[in-house]
């Protein structure tokens, strides 16, 4: 090719490329214009519908979470309402609180309006029959008395009843048909009725008299006693009264023996009631409510045997005892439950029951599997440092790891420096001490047992790490470790 | 045999300086607007509202940030409320009407140190299913966002534990070409490329591209992987075939060795997607076009599917700046449109003729 055309076919792609960005400037400039008009119209427009969004990503996974927090807040909105909190200057709570007040004490009141109405109305019809009443049982009290005149002592207490029905504070009729009662031999209701009369006549010295003898034939000497002193107190010289209480010293005095030996044996059957009987319930008519477990509370000490409430005098309890024996098979039972499902709630509650049972004074349990173990065999031990002292020297310093994998249990690491300081500082080598030291303070959450240390567990410490520098065995780790315990 | 001239020009139609650094550059979706974002002097994050009038970038609006702004998108952002989503240095994400701007439409405090790179999907009509935004920060997670829930993302990717955390260098959707399907790609600074599934919840592929990966870029958002671009520190770019997937050599791939610097970015032309340009250290813009394989998979020896890796060619290249080109955005809209952020505080406003010939 030559090169005028060559530079020819330049000049053309030139003019072509400018050309070319001359339309793109132009097309630029209409399009300018558009998309303005277009941008314009979209800016106007408001939301135009909105669109139906797929889900939010992971949402399910979100909402578990969430749901949580919701029910909690809703249980804590619910517990709102029900304690609200009283502020002073919420009045709206304090107007409701004494809008109830009051409608309350208004029906009260309205309530005893209306009784207090019905009481002045009823009280005049009352008044208007009173006096018929009286006339009444004075009727009655006459027929009465004639029919106790003529013998016919059922038939005067009737009339008597009657007339103590319409007049009830009148002491003449109890009186009267107590008398009437003492002729047919009813000494307990001569004696209610004397004690009404006198209730109602407390001078009423024939009321007395009259229940001095009931309580004779009752063999209540010592209350007749007292009845016919008052007789005489009330009319002095009575000589029913006199020759009675002559009669009940007699007797009185003969009977002390007996009352005593009898006393004696009252009281022996009372004992002997204390007994729990057995209740043998065919199965249909047993309970269906499941049976509770009753928590049992650690008393420390020694327990005494139940054997010594019960007495074996029945099947029943025969099988109390049974089971009693049998306890101690259940306990390896619980034990290894304990072992297996250290996490099981149940565990606890037969490690608790397990613990009451047995006495202190028990064997040493061996090298425990877990902390749970752990935990339960030093409160059972508490109060003996030597079976606490010979049970944790069971325990290799390296075990430690094993059996705290969780966490470090605050008491039963004071437990354990308790234990140290007691017994290890006179029994062991300052190095056996070091090393249970050092293991410890590598468990998990050392640092908030150490924390929480108490002043005498602080000096416990102190006694410790005294000792080991005393025995001068030393070695690098022993600063750091100290810094570790906070000293 | 075409001449130089025959290819497309890439035109700088506008120029601006301004007095802030910039760090990313946005269009405004069917408009004549873009945002730039970037550092004041003192310290505070800026967001500015150009608009190209007759030939010239006018400011319309400017709004001051107290944390210096490092990325944005309208990506999940519908097209008639055009919200833009921001990173900053403190590791916020925050959402703007940019319409009134003084407080975010939606806010989280997403990373605890910046977040170095941002992108959108599910609005503007682009990729289907939730509008999604996701980040990578400086602090070695990636996390996926929904504006319609608070505070926690919808997904979080990070280092296991124990692994050393990595810079995250650059975020990117893709993928979306139903409502379940979706992949997140993630670069490191140490050259590690990611691939997440939202779908399944898992990490679907990774490499090693022995550089800082500076870009990633799928060629498309909205429809099945197709191809991934990804720019190294050290001027080096690597273009994806991500139909195929070995089982054992994952996707394949082409290098091209580009720029003499650190390639910033790689944006594909919207309008035509083997297309793309990426943006060098020195202030260069080359112009790529990816040439499909005769057949994008064959079988290997066992008789397993496996990708064939295209070819690129270089369309244009132009150096506009002495400062690396910190970030480039084709218009959506106007093909052969786009606009640029150098580091020396410039706003560039291009024009890639011819493209429609290609």
């Amino acid at each position: 090719m030559s090169s005028p055309s060559k530079a020819l076919e330049l000049q053309l792609q030139m003019k072509q490329n400018a050309e070319e960005l001359q339309d793109f400037m132009r097309e630029l400039e209409s399009w300018e214009k558009d998309i303005k008009k277009k941008d314009a119209k979209l800016s106007k427009q408001t939301a135009d519908g909105e669109e139906t969004l797929p889900p939010i990503r992971n949402k399910d996974y979100r909402k578990k979470k969430k749901s949580r927090s919701k029910v909690s807040t809703e249980t804590k909105k619910n517990e709102e309402n029900k304690n609200p909190k009283r502020k002073l200057h919420d009045y709206n709570y304090w107007d409701k609180l004494d809008v109830e007040l009051q409608s309350c004490s208004t029906t009260s009141q309205e309530k005893e309006d209306l009784k207090e109405k019905i009481r002045r109305k009823t009280s005049d019809m009352v008044k208007k029959k009173e006096q018929h009443i009286e006339a009444q049982h004075l009727k009655q009290k006459a027929i009465g008395n004639a029919y106790f005149k003529e013998g016919k002592y059922e038939l005067a207490i009737e009339c008597y009843t009657e007339g103590i029905e319409a007049d009830s504070t009148n002491a003449l009729l109890p009186a009267n048909r107590a008398m009437a009662y003492l002729k047919i031999q009813k000494y307990q209701e001569a004696e209610e009725d004397c004690t009404k009369a006198i209730a109602l006549d407390t001078s009423y010295g024939k009321a007395f008299a009259r229940r001095g003898t009931a309580r004779i034939m009752l063999g209540k000497l010592s209350k007749a006693k007292e009845d016919f002193e008052m007789v005489l107190k009330l009319e002095p010289g009575n000589k029913q009264a006199i020759s009675e209480l002559a009669k009940i010293s007699q007797e009185l005095n003969e009977k002390t023996v007996n009352a005593n030996q009898q006393h004696e044996e009252e009281s022996k059957e009372l004992e002997k009631r204390r007994f729990i009987k057995a209740v043998d319930k065919p199965p249909h008519l047993r309970s269906t409510k499941p049976l509770r477990r009753i928590e049992i509370e650690e008393i420390g000490g020694l327990l005494q045997t139940p054997d010594v409430f019960i007495e074996s005098n029945d099947a029943g309890k025969v099988s109390v005892k049974l089971e009693d024996q049998a306890k101690g098979q259940e306990d390896m039972n619980s034990e290894e439950l304990v072992t297996t499902y250290p996490d099981a709630p149940s565990a606890k509650m037969l490690r608790i029951e397990e613990i009451s049972d047995l006495p202190a004074t028990g064997e040493l349990p061996g090298v425990p599997a877990n902390s749970f173990q752990l935990e339960a065999d030093l409160r059972r031990l508490k109060g003996n440092p030597d079976m606490l002292y010979t049970y944790l020297k069971q325990i290799e310093p390296s075990l430690y790891f094993k059996l705290f994998q969780k966490a470090l249990d605050p008491d039963v690491f004071y437990e354990i420096i308790k234990i140290l300081r007691l017994k290890y500082i006179e029994n062991e080598e300052a190095e056996l001490v070091l090393e249970i030291l050092k293991t410890l303070s590598e468990l998990r959450r050392f640092d908030m047992a150490i924390m929480f240390l108490s002043g005498s567990e602080k000096e416990d410490v102190r006694a410790l790490f005294a000792y080991i520098e005393n025995s001068k065995k030393t070695n690098d780790t022993y600063i750091p470790l100290k810094k570790k315990y906070g000293l | 045999m075409s001449s130089p001239l025959e290819k497309p020009q890439i035109i700088a139609h506008v120029q601006k300086s301004v007095n802030y650094t910039l760090f990313d550059c946005k269009w405004i979706p069917c408009s004549a607007k873009f945002v730039c974002l970037g550092n004041l002097a003192r310290g505070s994050g800026i967001l500015q509202i150009y608009e190209i009038q007759h030939g010239e970038a006018k400011l319309i609006r400017e709004i001051e940030k107290t944390k210096p702004l490092k990325c944005g998108t309208f990506g999940a952002s519908s097209l008639q409320q055009r919200y833009l989503a921001t990173g900053d240095f403190g590791g916020n994400l925050n959402v703007w009407n940019l319409e009134a701007a003084d407080t975010p439409v939606y806010s989280v405090k997403a990373h605890k140190e910046i977040i170095n790179c941002i992108d959108g999907v599910g609005g503007l009509g682009i990729g289907e299913g939730a509008p999604e935004i996701v980040t990578g920060s400086r602090d070695g997670t990636v996390k996926v966002w929904d504006t319609r829930q608070k505070d926690t993302p919808v997904a979080n990717m990070e280092a296991v534990e124990g692994e050393s955390k990595r810079d995250c260098w650059t975020v990117a959707f893709g993928h979306a070409y139903n409502q379940e399907e979706r992949a997140v790609c993630a670069g490191y600074d140490n050259g590690d490329i990611k691939l997440f599934d939202l779908r399944n919840m898992s990490l679907r592929w990774e490499t090693n591209i022995r550089n800082g990966v500076c870009c990633l870029e799928f060629d498309r958002k909205d429809i099945m992987m197709n191809k991934l671009v990804a720019t190294s520190l050290e001027g080096k770019f690597n273009v994806y075939d991500m139909r195929t997937q070995h089982p054992t050599k994952g996707f394949a791939s082409v290098t091209e060795k580009a720029h003499k610097s650190t390639v910033w970015q790689v944006r594909h032309l919207p309008q035509n997607r083997d297309v793309f340009m990426t943006t060098g250290g020195a202030g260069a813009l080359h112009l790529w076009k990816y040439e499909y394989p005769a057949q994008r998979s064959r079988k290997d020896s066992e008789g397993v599917d496996m990708g064939v890796a295209g070819t690129v060619s270089l369309l244009q290249n132009v150096t506009l700046s002495t400062q690396p080109i910190s970030s480039i955005d084709w218009s959506p809209d106007k093909k052969g449109l786009c606009v640029s952020t150098s580091f020396d505080q410039t706003v560039r406003v291009l024009i890639v003729t011819k493209l429609n010939k290609l």
